[in-house]
């Protein structure tokens, strides 16, 4: 029986410090961003053109769920933050996205983010190179 | 005393020397010192209440009396004012005195004939309407020289006095019969009213009718076709009337503009006739102050130019030409509202405070009248989807910044289709933040309205929930934003008119 709660406390503090959270589990928010980039990218849609983002298959816009990938756009995410805002932290803190993958694309949003009140919705490219950012779809 | 009103008076001596120029404060013209001089007064081409008074003195001499002269010779010179000198021995017993000649009514001159002058009130009409010097003083040489040979009173040459004429302030006012149309299936006959206010005024203890004249009606539909309307009972120019109705069938909203003559020059005033929109609300279907928020909004966002290209302008120092605008709804004592536009020096393409305005402490900024509280706020997007957005700010320093300009090197964010948020930013960050529109709307516990570039407007209530893209309120003031199915067409909202 101490042997399980010592296994318990030690799987609480790893999902606390972020190791086992960096995706957020689909909801009303992650359900917004699909139908977002659903009706943007699937059409001749104004924003995809302005974007100059490619059509995509809406079967190719999946909500993502693997640890791995979610990791990925955070650290990609730190990354621009790093590059545009000298008042970052050298370690941001961790925390849970929502990712969508977008054909080879990623889409990105960042539940504790902000611009003026919006929640920006970030797109890398296949290299997780920052392409785009939208507002106003949440 | 004698009223110094009679303007049978012989033609004496003397010309007139008149100049006239528009100030903000009214007509000046000068009338010489001479006995029988004239100045014509402003050429109103209809007739005009005006208020006339007269500044200076002038003054005569006289020379000594002779010995045994009467007591009835005036001596010694003086200065006179616009009532002129109370002479018993001319035919008629005042001299020098100024008179309104030609006026359809005037309100006795300037007073009791050598006595404290008053403002003149007259209605006047044309270009023939003059002030006149009266006669000179009763002139009998023996008065002042016992060989009859003198002139015993004369005027120095070069005075004058100054003649103040303003029309007094009649404003155009124009009303409808008919406020509300379902122009989407109906039309009807709308009978239009010009009239002045205040319609009467009191001038020597009687009411005296303000009259107009019509010289113009138009009829502005929403979709800016413009009807001369001349016809029948819109005929113009009308001639003098207490007011004008135009009976006119429009087929759409719009507006209706007159213009009339009263006061003193030409106005322009103008009533709408609108659809009311879909889903009852206080401010945008009160047509009995001729739905004036619907006009704060489509003025918020011409504003915000947002035809103006993103970031165009936008420097360092200056947030760009196209911005966001804000403002706030006012309940007033009489239960009618007013709406204030508010100054956001620091407003963007992304944001703006209509609580900008406020002093540090403050809730809100200062009433604008006493009495009044808000009871709304609104704001203008001034983007469409896709549009670049400068101006946007982080909230902390775990998240990247946005560009403030073309050129800073900084990402710059993009619109989305603001119809997913329901009209609103924000949704997502209540009440972790309150900088977004809808977390404004919960903290404040007040609705608030957007109208975005494509013409939808939005209301966003407290307590509306999740998602926020299912916001029932929103209405379309023009084109075809929000719905394509279903465009503002004939409900389209009348733009407000500039003279």
């Amino acid at each position: 029986m101490r042997v399980f709660a010592i296994i318990f406390v030690v799987l609480v503090l790893y999902s606390a410090n972020g190791h086992a959270q960096n995706c957020k589990t689909a909801d009303a928010t992650s359900a917004a961003m699909i139908s977002q980039l659903n009706e943007m990218m699937t059409g001749d849609s104004t924003i995809r053109v302005n974007l100059q983002l490619p059509v995509t298959n809406s079967s190719q816009i999946v909500f993502v769920s693997t640890d791995s990938v979610c990791l990925r756009a955070r650290q990609a995410l730190d990354s621009l933050t790093h590059a545009t805002n000298p008042s970052s932290p050298s370690t941001i803190p961790a925390r849970a996205l929502y990712v969508i993958s977008v054909g080879g694309y990623v889409a990105v949003a960042d539940p504790t983010d902000g611009a003026s009140g919006w929640l920006p919705m970030y797109i890398f490219d296949p290299l997780w190179s920052f392409l785009q950012s939208l507002i106003g779809w949440d | 005393m004698q009223r110094c009103d009679r303007t049978d008076l012989a033609d004496q001596a003397g010309s007139g020397t008149t100049h006239s120029r528009k100030r903000s404060s009214g007509i000046y013209v000068h009338i010489a010192g001479d006995p029988g001089s004239t100045a014509s007064l402003n050429n109103f081409p209809y007739e005009t209440w005006v208020s006339v008074s007269v500044t200076g003195d002038i003054v005569f001499t006289s020379e000594m009396p002779a010995p045994g002269v009467g007591a009835n010779y005036q001596f010694p010179g003086r200065a006179v004012g616009p009532t002129g000198i109370y002479d018993s021995r001319n035919d008629t017993p005042w001299a020098l005195n100024l008179s309104v000649m030609g006026a359809i009514w005037n309100n006795g001159n300037f007073g009791l004939c050598g006595g404290t002058a008053h403002v003149d009130t007259a209605l006047i009409s044309g270009g023939l309407v003059t002030v006149r010097r009266g006669q000179m003083l009763f002139q009998y040489s023996y008065d002042c020289d016992p060989r009859g040979f003198m002139t015993c009173h004369t005027i120095p040459s070069g005075q004058s006095q100054t003649i103040n004429l303003k029309a007094i302030p009649v404003s155009l006012k124009a009303s409808s019969d008919v406020r509300a149309v379902n122009f989407a299936t109906t039309t009807t006959d709308i009978r239009f009213k010009a009239f002045p206010s205040p319609a009467t005024l009191f001038v020597e203890n009687g009411t005296r009718d303000v009259k107009l004249t019509t010289t113009f009606w138009q009829w502005i539909g929403a979709d800016l076709t413009r009807a001369q309307v001349s016809q029948g009972t819109c005929a113009y120019p009308s001639g003098p009337a207490t007011s004008r109705t135009c009976l006119f069938h429009p087929l759409e909203s719009g507006r209706m503009v007159v213009k009339a003559y009263l006061g003193g020059y030409e106005q322009a005033s103008s009533v709408s006739v609108q659809c009311l929109m879909p889903l009852t609300d206080p401010y945008l279907n009160d047509s009995t102050n001729d739905f004036q928020f619907r006009t704060t909004l489509l003025d918020a966002l011409a504003m915000s130019n947002p035809d103006s290209a993103p970031g165009l302008g936008a420097t360092a120092q200056h947030a760009g030409f196209r911005h966001e605008e804000s403002g706030i709804i006012w309940h007033l004592p009489d239960n009618t509202y007013t709406f204030t536009h508010t100054i956001d020096s620091a407003a963007t393409e992304c944001h703006s405070n209509a609580l900008a305005e406020r002093a540090p402490g403050a809730t809100y900024p200062p009433q604008p009248v006493p009495g009044a509280y808000p009871v709304s706020i609104y704001h203008t997007h001034p983007e469409k989807p896709g549009d670049p957005v400068y101006g946007c700010s982080g909230i902390d320093p775990n998240h990247p910044m946005w560009s403030q300009y073309p050129g800073d090197s900084l990402p710059v964010q993009h619109a989305g289709n603001f119809s997913k948020a329901g009209g609103g930013s924000g949704a997502h960050l209540f009440p972790a933040d309150t900088t977004g529109d809808w977390p404004i709307v919960e903290k404040y516990a007040t609705s608030m309205y957007v109208i975005q570039k494509d013409g939808t407007v939005w209301r966003l209530d407290p307590g509306l929930g999740f998602p926020k893209k299912n916001n029932p309120n929103h209405w379309s003031a023009f084109g075809t934003g929000y719905d394509g199915n279903h465009p503002a067409g004939k409900c389209t909202w009348a733009k407000p008119y500039k003279a």
